[in-house]
Formats: structure tokens, C-alpha cells, sequence
């Protein structure tokens, strides 16, 4: 990074079933608790960066920029940014943009949805909006993170087990994060037992339906004991997944992890812990290693035998990730920069990064984190 | 609108015979083709190059099985709405397949 960035202040609303709070009240709430913790006032805050993928289509509230910015008592400039579940992601991206070009010295990010509102066929049929609806048509999301586990265990004989042991390690972090949707300890075999959804991928692979929103405060101004971002990148890949040469690796996650880990100048070895984006099961094996946590075909053996959980080498997905702290789809990307830099120095974490994907791996953006020790 | 452009490209798939790459059994789908679970979307190898296509209603497809490109209803719709069709594929016998496809 040209400049420095801090993460001056964060804040996460309850993940889950919401049913009293509205899309404009779960904004709210992060915006407040964020400048809050920041400890700046709400005038401080030059511009925002908004994420949400559903709101136009769920609840026909398009312009969510001018909504979020007329929280505020001075009408910040405000701007929406959609990128499917890697929206949050790129709210920041363009937020540190606009800080490092000097455009502003302080910025906030909120990234907000409002889901549980809707059907499961309704939102199954929303997020299928995130595929190519011409090429991609009857897919679902489940459906097409099946082909790609398919392949996965073809390809490196990742097993049933392998792949369960990623929603027991989610749920099992859940246990210490009051703001997850599940707190719920979960076994193997509820795992191996539950509901085929797109085969192999049962019901407990796949992520939940969330409502729930983040917000964070970013800074050039010098600040003591907080977050810095060190390291961030943006990397795209072919937009079905017939065009793909491999469906056993994100292309985009490997461009956007080097030219992250070049911005920070760190080696994968020294990530403590991650939050990566486990909207299946398969998406976080597939991440830890396309992140360079463990060589490819590793990564459900690693997950099986304990290596990415406390104790192990890298802590992956403390906050419960997609799986157990749910999945408000605008607030995701925002969530994960806000849950690292709010634990990282109390964990004595020294790094850590977040990976947050869209659609099936066509956009992928990565962030590093410095946290004060 | 959008039908009437993407129906120009239906010619160049209709009828083709292909091989399923990757395929998966989807039980739970959205409310305009639930109508059609369970069915396989597959990843298809057609004259070299990979598609994605759903298959018939009820189909359930494996890698390695040899298909068909045919027009089947692709949603759900009430008596007064239009009909909407759209590729999907269909298992053939084995026999039927290794003719190279040609353009229509």
C-alpha cells in the first residue's frame, strides 16, 4: 500500500432471521456502532461506500446510496456497489481507492441485506442471478458448486468426511460468537445425514438464507492499537463455469491473494488466521488452497485432521464464517474485514486475511490485515 | 424481447448429440422450474467446446452419458401466459451418438 489505511472503528449487527428489522434499520445500526468505535462523529465520515446485492430486486429499494447517505446528518456522498456476494469486497476496494488517491481521509463501508423477507425458491432464484442466466439457466448456486466438488473429489478423492468437517469446525467457532445466526454444534453424520440438495452437497454444506449488516470506519489518519490494511486485491475469471480450464481452483482468488500478498510483502505462512468465503463446503477447501495454506488437494484432508482451527496452522473462519454466522449476502465481505480487525490483536493475531468471493468464483477479492500487538 | 433474441441461438445447439462432463441431481430448485425437480444440470462436451444445459424433467444424467440437445418448456407458467421453451438435453442410447453432428 501507498498509504496507510486503518480500520478505525467496525461494528456487525446480529447475523439470522431478523423479522423486526428492516434493510434501512440494520444500516442504521452498523453505521452508528461503527463511528461509535471509531470514536469520531458522524459529520467526520467524508463519503460511503455502500453493499448490497438484493435490495432492488427483494424489496424494489434501488438507490441505496442516497438512502444510506440521508442517515447521516450531513448527506455524505454515497455510492452503491454490487458485485453478487462480493459486493462487500468491493465497497471496500473502492473506499481504500478513494482514500489512497487522497479523494478523502475518512470513509465508512457499510454492507447490508435483508433476506429472510423472501421464499427459499425466491432467493434461490435471486442468487441464480449471480450466474449467466442465458448460458447458466436451470443452475442454482448449490447445483453449481456441486460440479465443482464433483470434480474436486474426482480429482484429489476428497471425501464425504473431508468435506463435513468444514460445517463442524464453522459451527464449532460459532459457539463463542453471540452474533452468529447458528450457535449449534453440529457432528459429521448430522452433516452426512442431512438433506441432499445438489448432489454431493447436502443441506449442511450450504450456507444460510441471512439478514444482517457490517460496518467499518477507514482512515489515513495515524491511529494507535487499531488494523491496518496492508495488502488487497481483485481478481475476475471466466463468468460460467464451462469456460473454466479447472474447476478445482479459483483462478480469481489466486490473482487477487498475489497481488495482495505483494502489496502487504507476507508469505501465506505468516496468514494467523482467515476468514474465507464458505458459501459451501467446498468453497473453503477450495480457498485455503488457492491461498497457498496447503498445496491443491490438501485442503479436506488439512480441515479432517484439525490444521484449520485453533491449535492448528492457520485459524480458518473464526467467526463461524458463511456456514454458521450466516450469510446476508451486501454485508459478507464487510463482515469479514470487521470480525478480523475487531479479534485480531485480543486473539494476538499479527496477520490475517479475508477472502470474499462472487458467484461461482468470478470475482474474488482479498484483503490482508496488520493488527496492533 | 429477451426470448425472442435468445430463441435465434437455439439452432446452434438444437438437435446436437453430446457427452456429459460433470453432472449433478438439483432437488431444490427455483420456484419457475421446481415444477421440473429432481433434474441434472451437467456440464456437456458438444463438438469440442463445454455447455451447461438442464436436462428434461425427471432425467438424471452421469458423466460419461451420451445426450441430445432438444426444446423442452423451461418454466413454470399460468394458462394465460406465453410458453416459454428453451434447450435442455436428453439421454439417447450410445448407438445413436458417435454420428458427427452437422450444422442445421
Amino acid at each position: 500500500m501507498k498509504k496507510s489505511l486503518w480500520v478505525a472503528g467496525s461494528y456487525l449487527t446480529q447475523f439470522g432471521e431478523l423479522w423486526e428489522r428492516s434493510l434501512p434499520q440494520l444500516c442504521k445500526e452498523a453505521i452508528d456502532g461503527a463511528i461509535q468505535d471509531a470514536k469520531v462523529k458522524p459529520q467526520d465520515i467524508e463519503a460511503v461506500f455502500v453493499s448490497n446485492m438484493l435490495g432492488g430486486v427483494l424489496d424494489n429499494q434501488l438507490h441505496m446510496g442516497a438512502l444510506v447517505s440521508s442517515l447521516f446528518p450531513h448527506n455524505p456522498p454515497a455510492m452503491r456497489l454490487e458485485g453478487a456476494c462480493a459486493s462487500g469486497g468491493l465497497a471496500l476496494l473502492a473506499a481504500e481507492q478513494s482514500l489512497l488517491a487522497g479523494t478523502y481521509s475518512t470513509v465508512l463501508v457499510v454492507g447490508a441485506e435483508k433476506m429472510t423477507d423472501a421464499s427459499v425458491h425466491q432467493i434461490t432464484q435471486l442468487l441464480s442471478g449471480a450466474a449467466d442466466i442465458v448460458q447458466e439457466y436451470g443452475s442454482t448456486f448449490p447445483g453449481l458448486y456441486a460440479l465443482i466438488t464433483q470434480e474436486h473429489m474426482k480429482s484429489y478423492k476428497t471425501t464425504r468426511d473431508q468435506l463435513s468437517s468444514v460445517s463442524v469446525k464453522n459451527h464449532n467457532h460459532a459457539l463463542t460468537n453471540p452474533l452468529a445466526q447458528f450457535q449449534k454444534k453440529l457432528t459429521i453424520e448430522m452433516i452426512n445425514n442431512s438433506p441432499m440438495i445438489a448432489d454431493p452437497l447436502r443441506m449442511l454444506d450450504c450456507s444460510p438464507i441471512s439478514d444482517g449488516a457490517a460496518a467499518v470506519v477507514l482512515t489515513t489518519k495515524p491511529q494507535s492499537k487499531k488494523t491496518k490494511i496492508i495488502g488487497a486485491g481483485i481478481g475476475m475469471d471466466t463468468f460460467t463455469l464451462a469456460q473454466r480450464k479447472s474447476l478445482t481452483t479459483f483462478e480469481a482468488t489466486k490473482r487477487a491473494a498475489a497481488a495482495a500478498y505483494k502489496h502487504a510483502q507476507i508469505q501465506p505462512k505468516d496468514i494467523d488466521a482467515a476468514e474465507v468465503h464458505d458459501c459451501f463446503s467446498i468453497g473453503e477447501i477450495i480457498a485455503i488452497e488457492d491461498l497457498g495454506f496447503f498445496p491443491p488437494g490438501d485442503g479436506g484432508k488439512a480441515t479432517l485432521n484439525k490444521k484449520t482451527t485453533y491449535g492448528g496452522d492457520v485459524v480458518i473462519n473464526p467467526s463461524g464464517g458463511l456456514k454458521a454466522m450466516g450469510h446476508p449476502v451486501g454485508a459478507t465481505g464487510v463482515k469479514q474485514l470487521a470480525y478480523l480487525s475487531a479479534h485480531g490483536s485480543s486473539q494476538g493475531w499479527k496477520y490475517s486475511l479475508a477472502q470474499n468471493i462472487g458467484g461461482t468464483g468470478a470475482t474474488a477479492v482479498i484483503h490482508i490485515l496488520e493488527h496492533a500487538q | 424481447m429477451r426470448y425472442w433474441r435468445e430463441n435465434k441461438a437455439w439452432q446452434e445447439l438444437l438437435g446436437k448429440t453430446g457427452v456429459v462432463v460433470r453432472t449433478t441431481s438439483i432437488k431444490t430448485a427455483p420456484s419457475a422450474l421446481q415444477l421440473y425437480a429432481p433434474y441434472s444440470y451437467a456440464i456437456v462436451e458438444i463438438d469440442g467446446k463445454q455447455h451447461e444445459c438442464m436436462s428434461v424433467s425427471g432425467e438424471l444424467l452421469e458423466a460419461g452419458d451420451h445426450v441430445q440437445c432438444v426444446l423442452r418448456k423451461t418454466t413454470a407458467t399460468l394458462p394465460h401466459e406465453i410458453i416459454f421453451y428453451g434447450i435442455k438435453i436428453k439421454k439417447i442410447n450410445k448407438q445413436s451418438s458417435p454420428k458427427k453432428n452437422k450444422s442445421i
